[in-house]
C-alpha cells in the first residue's frame, strides 16, 4: 500500500508534468492564434485566441484538480465524483479540439457507463470509510523525495524547450494536422478512419475485448476449478514464512 | 485510405492461426463436457505448433526483406518470425506442463488454454509491430489474457494474490506506456515506427520525444521486470501456477524486450537521444546494472525454489538489457542476434525449470522449498539430471544453452563503442559468478543429501515430453550455438 505522501507525491507529479507540458503549448497559443482549424470548421466560432486560451487553462486546470481530488479523498464516493468532473472537463477538451465524437462518447461512455458501474461497486463492496494507511520508512520516503524532485528538475528543464517548438515546425502541432478533411472529428470521419487506416487495430481490439469478457465470467462464475483442499494447500503456500526481499 | 492485398494476411498467418485457435479453442470449451482437459490442451498445443510451422516458412521464404503490412500497421521479417516461433514453442511446452499440474492439484479451468493462445497472438503481435497503435494493442492483448488465466486457480490465496498484483501492476505501466506513446505522438504527428524514426534523425534533442522515450522506458520495464520496477515479480511469479510461472518468465518477458527492440532499436536507431553519451542506451545500461545486482542479491537469499527462480528471471532480464544497450550503441544485427539468441535460450531454460519444479509437486505437497529437493538424484535421478541442465544452463556453465547466451551478449558489449562498456560487462561476469551459488545450491541439495522421504511425481507423457524438448534444445544449442546463431540473425 502506499502512504498517503505517496498519493500527494503521484498526484503534484502528474499535475507538474501536465502544467509543463500543457503551458507552453498555450502560451504559443495565445501568440500565435488557434494553429490552423481544419478547412471546413466554422470560421469565427472559436477565434477570439484570448478566450480559447482562457478556457483552454480552466479546463486543464480543472482536469487535474479532479484528478488530484480523486486520488487524495479517503471517501470512495466523493473520490468517484471528482472522477466524473475530470471526464467532463476532458470532453470538453476534447469538443475544442474538434473532435466532437470523442466528446459526445466521452460523457456517454466514461462519464455515463463506467461512472454507473464505479458506484456499483463501491455499494456493493461496502467498503468501511476510513483505513488505516501503511507508512514505510523514513528513509524510502527521502529517497523516493529526492527522486521525485530530481525527476522533476529534469522534466521541466527538458520540457521547457517545448516553447521553441511551434516557430521550428510551423502548423505540425495543429490538432488533426495530418488529416486535412473538413469533417475531421466527425462521426463520419471517425467512422472512416477507423474502418480504413486503423481496421487492424480495430480487429485486434475485438480480440482484446473478448480475452476480457471470458477471463471475467471464469474469473467470477462461482464454484468453478477448486475444492476446500486447494484452498487449504494455498494458504499453507502462502502462510509459510517468506525470505526478506531485497 | 489503405490498399489491403493478399499479402497482408499472407504475411501473417502465424498470427491469424493463434488468435483464430484461440477464439475457437474458447468457443469450444463452452460447448464440450466432462474431462476436456487433455483434449484442448492438445488443440491448443496444435495451434501453436502450426503457428510455429508457419513461422518457419516464412521464415525461409522472406529471407532479409522487411514487409510492411497493413500501412505500416504490422512489419514482417526475420526477426518477427523468429520471435512468433519462439513464443509458440515456448506455448506449447507451457500447455502441456498446465494439463497435468491441473490435474495433480485440480483445478480445472477450461479457458485457459484459449486465452494462453490469444496471449501468445498479443506476444506475437508485439513482435511484428510496427506503429505504437500495434504495440499497445500487443501489450495489452498479451497483459489482459494472461491477468485472466494467472487467476484462474480460484482455490489458491496466493495464485490470487500473484494474480491481483500482476493486474494492478500491469494497468499501473499500460498508463505510462499510453502517456508515453501520447507524448511521442505530440512530438512527432504519427505513430508510424519508421516515420518516428525519420523525425527522430532530424530533431535529436525534441523534448518531447526525449520525455516519451523515458516513459516508455519505464512501462516496458514494468513488463520486463527490470528493477526498480520489479516488485511484482517474486509475488506473481511464486503464486502462480508453476507452469504459468514459466509461461510469464518466457513468453511474457521476451515479448516486453521485443516491443523495447521494436520501439528502440528502430525508432530511435542512431546516438540520436541526448542521455549522455550512449543515447537512450545510457538508460538502459543504468538499468540492467541494477537489475542484475538486485536480481541475483535477492536470489541468494531465498529458501523457496519459485521465488529464488523468480529473482533469477529479474536478473536474467538485466543481462538481456546488456544485450540491448549494445544494440543501443550501435552494434548492429550481431547484437540484435545475440540478444535473440538469449531470450530463446533462457525461455527454453525457464520454461524446463519451472516445469520441473511443477513436476516433482504431488497432490497434498507442491515441494517449492529448496530443502524438500534433498536427494531427488537418488530417488527420481533422471529429473535430477533434467534439472541440473536447466540449472547449469541458466547458471551459465559451458557446454549449455545459457553460457552461449551469455557469451555472445557479452562479446558482442565489449567491442561495441571502443570497449566503453567494459564497466558493464565486468558487472555482469561478476553477477554470472554470483548466480552459480544459488543454482548450485538446488544441485547440491538434490546430489549430496539424504532423500527426506518417498513420493510419486506426476507421470503423465505431456510432461515427460515437454521436458524431455526443454532439455534437449538447452544441449543442443548449447553443443551446436552456430545454427541457433545464424537463425537468431548472426
Amino acid at each position: 500500500m502506499i502512504p498517503r505522501s505517496g498519493y500527494s507525491a503521484i498526484a503534484a507529479l502528474c499535475g507538474a508534468v501536465l502544467v509543463f507540458f500543457l503551458a507552453p503549448g498555450a502560451a504559443a497559443a495565445a501568440e500565435s492564434g488557434p494553429p490552423a482549424p481544419p478547412p471546413g470548421a466554422p470560421e469565427g466560432a472559436l477565434g477570439n485566441t484570448a478566450a480559447v486560451a482562457l478556457l483552454f487553462w480552466v479546463l486543464a486546470l480543472a482536469t487535474v484538480a479532479g484528478a488530484v481530488f480523486v486520488i487524495t479523498r479517503r471517501n470512495m464516493v466523493a473520490g468517484v465524483m471528482g472522477l466524473v468532473f475530470t471526464f467532463f472537463a476532458v470532453a470538453v477538451l476534447y469538443a475544442m479540439l474538434y473532435a466532437h465524437f470523442l466528446a459526445v462518447l466521452q460523457v456517454l461512455v466514461y462519464a455515463g457507463a463506467i461512472m454507473v458501474l464505479f458506484v456499483f461497486v463501491i455499494m456493493i463492496l461496502n467498503k468501511p470509510e476510513d483505513e488505516p494507511w501503511a507508512l514505510t520508512g523514513l528513509v524510502g520516503k527521502a529517497i523516493a523525495g529526492l527522486a521525485l524532485l530530481y525527476f522533476l528538475m529534469r522534466l521541466g528543464g527538458v520540457l521547457w524547450g517545448v516553447r521553441e517548438k511551434p516557430a521550428a515546425s510551423g502548423a505540425e502541432l495543429s490538432p488533426g494536422g495530418t488529416i486535412q478533411s473538413g469533417d475531421f472529428g466527425s462521426l463520419a470521419e471517425v467512422g472512416r478512419v477507423l474502418f480504413s487506416d486503423y481496421v487492424f487495430a480495430f480487429e485486434a481490439i475485438a480480440l482484446i475485448l473478448l480475452s476480457a469478457v471470458v477471463g471475467a465470467i471464469t474469473i467470477a462464475r462461482p464454484g468453478s476449478g477448486s475444492s476446500s483442499q486447494d484452498a487449504d494447500e494455498g494458504a499453507a503456500v502462502g502462510d509459510g514464512e517468506r525470505a526478506p526481499d531485497a | 485510405m489503405i490498399e489491403l492485398t493478399r499479402e497482408d494476411f499472407l504475411y501473417q498467418i502465424p498470427l491469424l492461426i493463434l488468435a483464430v485457435s484461440g477464439v475457437m479453442l474458447i468457443l469450444l470449451e463452452a460447448f464440450t463436457e466432462g474431462n476436456r482437459r487433455d483434449f484442448l490442451m492438445s488443440l491448443s498445443v496444435a495451434g501453436c505448433v502450426g503457428a510455429l510451422l508457419s513461422s518457419i516458412v516464412l521464415f525461409r521464404s522472406i529471407g532479409d526483406e522487411s514487409i510492411e503490412l497493413f500501412g505500416g500497421m504490422l512489419v514482417a521479417d526475420r526477426l518477427a518470425y523468429v520471435l512468433t516461433g519462439l513464443f509458440a514453442g515456448a506455448t506449447a511446452l507451457s500447455a502441456m506442463l498446465t494439463a497435468d499440474h491441473q490435474r495433480t492439484h485440480r483445478w480445472e479451468v477450461g479457458e485457459l488454454y484459449g486465452l494462453m493462445l490469444i496471449a501468445t497472438a498479443g506476444a506475437s503481435l508485439l513482435s511484428m509491430a510496427g506503429s505504437l497503435v500495434t504495440i499497445f494493442l500487443g501489450v495489452e492483448m498479451m497483459s489482459i489474457a494472461i491477468y485472466d488465466f494467472m487467476a484462474a486457480r480460484r482455490g489458491s490465496r496466493p495464485g490470487t494474490e500473484a494474480a491481483m498484483k500482476y493486474f494492478l501492476m500491469g494497468a499501473f505501466s499500460s498508463g505510462f506506456l499510453a502517456y508515453g506513446i501520447a507524448l511521442l505522438y505530440g512530438a512527432t504527428g504519427t505513430f508510424d515506427i519508421s516515420s518516428i524514426a525519420a523525425f527522430a534523425a532530424e530533431n535529436p534533442s525534441d523534448p518531447l520525444l526525449v520525455v516519451g522515450a523515458l516513459v516508455l522506458v519505464v512501462a516496458l520495464a514494468f513488463k520486463v521486470g527490470a528493477v526498480p520496477f520489479h516488485m511484482w515479480a517474486p509475488d506473481t511469479y511464486e503464486g502462480a501456477p508453476t507452469p504459468l510461472s514459466g509461461f510469464l518468465a518466457s513468453v511474457a518477458k521476451a515479448a516486453g524486450f521485443i516491443a523495447a527492440v521494436r520501439i528502440f532499436a528502430e525508432a530511435f536507431g542512431g546516438d540520436v537521444m541526448p542521455f549522455g553519451r550512449l543515447g537512450w542506451a545510457s538508460v538502459f545500461a543504468a538499468l540492467a546494472a541494477i537489475t542484475m545486482t538486485v536480481g541475483n542479491l535477492a536470489a541468494l537469499r531465498q529458501e523457496r525454489i519459485k521465488r529464488m527462480l523468480a529473482y533469477s528471471s529479474i536478473a536474467h532480464a538485466g543481462t538481456i538489457l546488456v544485450g540491448l544497450v549494445a544494440v543501443g550503441v550501435g552494434a548492429g544485427d550481431g547484437a540484435m542476434a545475440a540478444v535473440v539468441y538469449y531470450l530463446i535460450a533462457y525461455s527454453l531454460t525457464t520454461i524446463g525449470a519451472f516445469g520441473v519444479v511443477s513436476w516433482i509437486g504431488s497432490r497434498d505437497k507442491e515441494r517449492l522449498r529448496i530443502d524438500d529437493w534433498s536427494g531427488l538424484a537418488v530417488s527420481h535421478p533422471l529429473a535430477a539430471l533434467v534439472m541440473t541442465v536447466f540449472l547449469l544452463s541458466l547458471g551459465g556453465i559451458p557446454p549449455l544453452a545459457g553460457f552461449f547466451g551469455k557469451f555472445y551478449v557479452f562479446s558482442q558489449a565489449v567491442s561495441a563503442y571502443d570497449q566503453q562498456l567494459l564497466w558493464l560487462v565486468v558487472i555482469a561476469v561478476l553477477n554470472s559468478i554470483l548466480s552459480l551459488f544459488y543454482y548450485l545450491r538446488v544441485v547440491m541439495a538434490m546430489y549430496f543429501r539424504e532423500p527426506e522421504g518417498a513420493f510419486t511425481p506426476m507421470r503423465s507423457p505431456a510432461t515427460v515430453i515437454a521436458l524431455g524438448l526443454c532439455a534437449f534444445f538447452v544441449v543442443k544449442m548449447g553443443v551446436l550455438p552456430g545454427g541457433w546463431m545464424s537463425i537468431a540473425g548472426g
